[in-house]
């Protein structure tokens, strides 16, 4: 008994440590959001903002419009999510259950893509957009991502654990292609969606270059853009920056306390984030 | 494997894109004339604390052309390039933008339209603006740019600072480079936090090292070599790290993430090396008159060199209403548009006609002394090596992280780091 709760004892200080390392930035952003300028500058820095105000804040609705923005992003988001999942599932299923020919060269390749910065296809990608005639909408802000190489490799690897038996029992009973996805694999394969869904929302929430590459306007733009606008070069209002920070990250977080199960899930399942 | 073959629609993608492409005739942008004759043109920038003041030339323009409309976008530096290289490289692009020492690439890659057919058609003269600024942009014989404005080193201090402290001992017009630092000094005894410095000056090798070579008398780079490796080349960069060594400066590894300007505004150092193109933060800062002063580069040798570059307005070759981007371009340059631009915030025009420039000390009035500051300056200064030498560009980020940095943190002696600096120097020239 003794024994059991010193082990507890010792898994508490190391998950408040852990826990405490983790949070401080996050605290540091919140507290400095509530400082006034002169405040953030500050040698040795004060913690705690004396005394708190919100002129960071509404620094941030003067200056950017962030409703704008965070509308954008969630649409953005929503529309990658989808074309992601649409995209990569056919080309997992292609590869894991019908095992198309040369099926083993692409997943190479697709390997190999993984390894590759995604910056340096900014330059191509925007070649194809503008030739869509689709620079400075908000379609441009997903459109190239949800061709993800990752999301395939992710979705290969849930759908390769499907049994065959149940492909083969539907192809005999004469189901499409198209039905077994749609009834059988997607629905073993659910939660691997699930964490690709989050996962590809968390990356489009962060995504920086490729918004102010491809898209001019400010009304056309997302968060992370957004805030990097509010970073000048010579001067930054630390405190309207990191309201900003507090703002952007606020609906992630709601987000996450909402579906926080299904986060914690998802990445146990694939053993990444 | 070999086969670079995407696996998830790319192919389609690029395949499909060829078709629209052939289509559509191409792209269809927002920007361009429709027939009624009005016309939108874009215009784009990387300078925050300059975009009030471009926003009031532009106005001007637009009460003068009512029929051309203009969309002004401020892109992040850091991104300005890469948006530039995307978006010119697929024909597209802003109609009017920035362009500083990396112009000479764009007109390589004939993304520039040359201005000189519409200097000529509107007889526009070439002699508002310095010599050496507007051959920056003449390039194999063809004028690409109209020069916007010039950098002008000084240093300023707060008054405020040295009151609350009770230093008594100020930067004068005549000071030389041992003044600055026994009077950093001082300011160091009478702070309180042994964290806090009394003063900033720039250490990048291009524009702080670089300014002291030339003030002792030596070269950066001489017939196509990297010349540090000199008497004067070492001095330079053991008078920076002396800075640092007495704790006058903040050591380089914070020195990143420090800004001169900011510092100086919020009182937290007392003096600063400051580059035109952010004294409208000081000029325009809500703080009691006479609390920012100027004064010249100290002088060292008996000289004040110090370097200088100027940007310029270019023309897209893909405009799609080439016109109208040109009557922009000369507005912003001309003497109404610099004046405009000067009184709203900017660096130092390079229009120098009395008139903008009256405007441009009238709009920066809160900062005592700077024009004297300025006539002093503006002699003395000379072309930075990245200006000069376009090439030694892409090597500068290389100098700061391989050299300057080990030697500020003391892992190189200064020779060393002078003859690193040539060999790097040297190898982007012969490139």
């Amino acid at each position: 008994m003794l024994h059991q709760y010193r082990v507890r004892g010792w898994t508490y200080a190391v998950v408040a440590v852990v826990g405490l390392l983790v949070l401080v930035p996050f605290a540091w952003m919140v507290a400095t959001a509530l400082m006034s300028p002169g405040q953030t500058l500050l040698v040795p820095p004060k913690v705690i903002p004396d005394p708190a105000t919100l002129d960071g804040a509404r620094g941030v609705f003067n200056r950017i419009p962030y409703l704008t923005l965070l509308g954008n992003t969630v649409v953005a988001s929503i529309g990658r999510v989808i074309g992601t999942l649409v995209i990569c599932t056919l080309a997992a299923y292609a590869l894991a259950v019908i095992k198309v020919p040369g099926a083993r060269v692409i997943l190479v390749t697709v390997l190999a893509l993984i390894m590759v910065p995604g910056d340096i296809f900014v330059v191509p990608n925007f070649a194809i957009i503008s030739a869509f005639g689709l620079t400075d909408t908000l379609v441009a802000l997903f459109l190239p991502s949800i061709f993800d190489v990752f999301g395939v490799f992710l979705l290969y690897q849930f759908f390769r654990g499907i049994p065959r038996e149940l492909v083969e029992a539907a192809r005999m009973d004469g189901a499409s292609h198209l039905r077994i996805m749609t009834t059988i694999v997607v629905p073993i394969a659910r939660g691997g969606l699930i964490t690709l869904a989050i996962l590809t929302v968390l990356a489009e929430w962060k995504e920086l270059l490729w918004p102010i590459v491809v898209n001019r306007s400010i009304d056309k733009l997302t968060l992370g853009p957004g805030i990097a606008l509010l970073r000048g070069s010579y001067t930054t209002d630390y405190n309207v920056l990191m309201s900003a920070g507090v703002l952007a990250a606020l609906p992630m977080i709601l987000i996450f306390l909402v579906l926080q199960k299904r986060f914690i899930a998802s990445v146990a399942r694939s053993g990444l984030k | 494997m070999r086969r670079f073959k995407s696996p998830c629609g790319l192919l389609v993608l690029a395949a499909v894109t060829a078709t629209a492409a052939a289509l559509a005739g191409c792209s269809s942008d927002s920007t361009g004339s429709s027939g009624d004759g009005s016309a939108t043109v874009s215009l784009m920038i990387w300078d925050p604390a300059q975009k009030a003041g471009v926003q009031k030339a532009v106005d001007g323009f637009q009460a003068a052309n009512p029929a051309i409309k203009v969309s002004l976008e401020q892109v992040p530096e850091d991104q300005y390039y890469t948006k530039l290289d995307a978006s010119l490289g697929a024909g597209q692009g802003p109609d009017v933008m920035w362009q500083s020492s990396r112009a000479p690439v764009y007109v390589e890659g004939g993304a520039l339209e040359p201005l000189d057919q519409y200097i000529e058609k509107d007889k526009v003269s070439m002699d508002a603006y310095p010599d050496k600024l507007v051959n920056l942009y003449k390039l194999d014989g063809k004028q690409y740019g109209i020069p916007k404005d010039q950098d002008v080193w000084s240093v300023v201090y707060n008054a405020a600072v040295f009151k609350k402290l009770g230093v008594t001992d100020v930067p004068t017009t005549g000071w030389t480079w041992e003044d600055m630092v026994r009077i950093a000094g001082e300011v160091k005894a009478k702070q309180t936090s042994s964290a806090d410095v009394p003063m900033y000056y720039n250490y990048d090798f291009n524009r702080g090292v670089g300014s002291l070579i030339h003030a002792l008398g030596g070269t950066v780079v001489k017939d196509g070599r990297g010349t540090v490796s000199s008497p004067q080349g070492v001095k330079a960069f053991e008078m920076i790290k002396d800075l640092q060594d007495k704790l006058l400066i903040p050591p380089v590894k914070d020195s990143a993430d420090f800004k001169g300007t900011q510092s100086l505004l919020s009182g937290s150092i007392a003096m600063a090396k400051v580059p035109s193109w952010e004294l409208s933060l000081l000029a325009q800062a809500n703080v009691p008159s006479g609390t920012f002063h100027m004064v010249p580069q100290p002088s060292v040798n008996g000289s004040r060199a110090t370097d200088t570059n100027g940007l310029s307005y270019v023309m897209n070759a893909n405009s799609k209403d080439k016109d109208a981007a040109w009557k922009l371009i000369k507005y912003l340059t001309s003497d109404a548009g610099a004046k405009l631009h000067a009184e709203g915030g900017a660096s130092m025009p390079a229009n120098v006609s009395a008139d903008v420039k009256a405007a441009y000390y009238k709009a920066n009035s809160k900062i005592d002394g700077m024009q004297a500051s300025f006539d002093v300056t503006l002699k003395d200064n000379y072309l930075r090596t990245t200006t000069e030498f376009p090439k030694t560009r892409s090597v500068m980020p290389e100098i700061e992280s391989t050299v300057a940095g080990p030697y500020y943190a003391g892992t190189l002696s200064a020779s060393e780091a002078a003859g690193k600096v040539d060999a790097i120097l040297t190898r982007s020239l012969k490139q």
